[in-house]
């Protein structure tokens, strides 16, 4: 833990930076606590992470960050809960805000919608990445992840983020969506200035790349219907009204954005484990049916996903006073490692029976793609353990993680 | 009143708060279904003899804690 100097051991309220503290924040609650701070540059940024249990349950975070404003902070499983299953206090509108960035007003779908109309296109997109549909996807995946590990030849190392975490979620989206393969790395780098890119200009370039290009996609579809989920969306009933075309684009940008990062980022944590645990990944390799329960306490202890909700109205939060407008941050890491929910919330037990863990979401906007998530992870695992049974971190190395959105820069691996 | 000789496990899930996590199927596929969707299927159900561990672990591992397990 690199924080001997950040003002969590200190106790003390701070303000520097130049950022504004609303005045209904009272100063006992307000932190100004920079990434560095948090120290979530490192190779496991989860452990230092843990240094908000030292503040308050619920704390104002006056870094402004990626959205520009301060936020407050939940930091345990029950607020975590709490905020998450009650939409009419705590809103989803402009909680990702991409078309803000261009200067418009289109909310990502669903994701940036309430109930009832939440939960109306919830249903109609329901059938697309449903179980069922998502078994009749593994072989692809099988297929897939053995070509991708073809492609390493006799070498006896790789980056594997290029090589295989990014490769595979990536290459079965783009399938999905009907997006030209060629275009594979132009789409990864709009994709990465949209999330991580600190400079607001080269994100408001990549938002309107990514904006652009869907349009004509929607639009080649809405003359040739195919069978990918664009054409998909375009046909579907949504509760017997018509989706305009600001929804359309609003489901096609959301699944872009969450296609193209998510499953890569979490294989990255997952299989820097796995080359740092000789013993628990000798005994995934031994028997493969350990795999999927492995997932699941890896998704747990790895979970990458931060998201937000927007208070809706004054209230009194457990004896917080929050107003209207202002911004909960949900980390669900901190959910999945809270003490009082897990204990040794920080140990990995790759066989733990009972793990409610909250990776993809809690409440009506559950990850809509967990089904295929877990699916990739489960194959990719797999097929990877097979063939390529032992390998470690190059030495020298140094692996680091993003901070906007958890995930590694790269992953150098040796066999 | 049905007398029985043997004691029964009764799962009763609210499947307005089911979110198609769909953990209870993966973890008790003897013991849940769920719909075409990837949501549980009933509401009320006897657990098959024999099943009642998996069924213990797949409601503990829900994490919208739809299941509730009886002893009738």
């Amino acid at each position: 833990m690199s924080s001997e100097t950040s003002n969590l051991d200190t106790g003390e309220s701070a303000t520097m930076g130049g950022s504004i503290i609303p005045d209904h924040v009272p100063e006992c609650l307000s932190y100004t606590l920079t990434p560095q701070d948090l120290s979530l540059t490192d190779a496991d940024p989860f452990v230092p992470l843990q240094q908000v249990r030292k503040l308050p349950k619920i704390f104002y975070n006056s870094y402004p960050g990626f959205f520009g404003c301060g936020f407050w902070m939940v930091t345990t499983s029950d607020l975590m809960g709490e905020v998450l299953r009650n939409p009419e206090l705590f809103s989803s509108q402009t909680i990702a805000d991409f078309s803000k960035l261009l200067g418009e007003d289109w909310p990502l779908v669903p994701l940036e919608l309430d109930p009832p109309r939440q939960t109306e296109f919830r249903r109609a997109l329901a059938p697309v990445l449903s179980p069922s549909v998502v078994k009749g996807m593994e072989d692809d995946i099988r297929v897939l992840a053995n070509e991708l590990l073809d492609r390493l030849g006799d070498a006896r190392e790789c980056d594997f983020m290029t090589a295989y975490g990014t490769p595979l979620p990536v290459t079965i989206f783009m399938r999905l969506m009907g997006m030209p393969m060629e275009e594979l790395q132009t789409f990864l780098d709009w994709e990465y200035r949209l999330l991580h890119e600190e400079d607001i200009g080269l994100r408001v370039e990549a938002a309107a790349c990514v904006k652009i290009f869907l349009e004509e996609l929607i639009e080649k579809r809405r003359r040739e219907p195919s069978t990918d989920l664009v054409s998909f969306c375009l046909a579907m009933d949504v509760n017997g009204k018509p989706v305009s075309n600001d929804e359309i684009l609003g489901v096609c940008f959301l699944l872009f954005v969450a296609g193209l990062d998510t499953v890569a980022s979490s294989m990255g944590y997952i299989f820097q484990y796995l080359a740092t645990h000789e013993e628990e990944r000798r005994r995934l390799t031994a028997d493969e049916s350990l795999i999927p329960a492995a997932v699941e306490e890896l998704l747990r202890r790895y979970s990458i996903v931060v998201t937000r909700r927007k208070v809706m109205r004054d209230m009194d939060f457990h004896g917080v006073a929050l107003k209207e407008g202002d911004y909960i941050m949900c980390d669900l890491s901190l959910a999945n490692t809270d003490p009082e929910k897990w204990d040794c919330p920080m140990d990995l037990d790759l066989e733990r029976q009972l793990n409610p863990h909250v990776a993809f979401g809690l409440g009506p906007h559950r990850c809509l793609g967990s089904n295929l998530a877990r699916a990739e992870m489960h194959i990719g695992i797999a097929e990877w353990l097979k063939r390529i049974p032992d390998f470690k971190v190059k030495k020298g190395a140094e692996v680091t993680s993003r901070t906007n959105l958890k995930g590694l820069n790269s992953l150098p691996l040796v066999w | 009143m049905i007398y029985r000789e043997e004691n029964y496990m009764r799962a009763i899930c609210d499947r307005n708060i089911c979110q198609g996590h769909g953990r209870c199927q993966a973890l008790a596929p003897d013991v849940f279904q769920l719909d075409a969707n990837g949501y549980i299927a009933k509401d009320e159900f006897l657990v098959p003899m024999g099943q009642e561990e998996r069924a213990r672990v797949a409601a503990g591992s829900c994490p919208e804690e739809v299941i509730r397990l009886v002893d009738d």
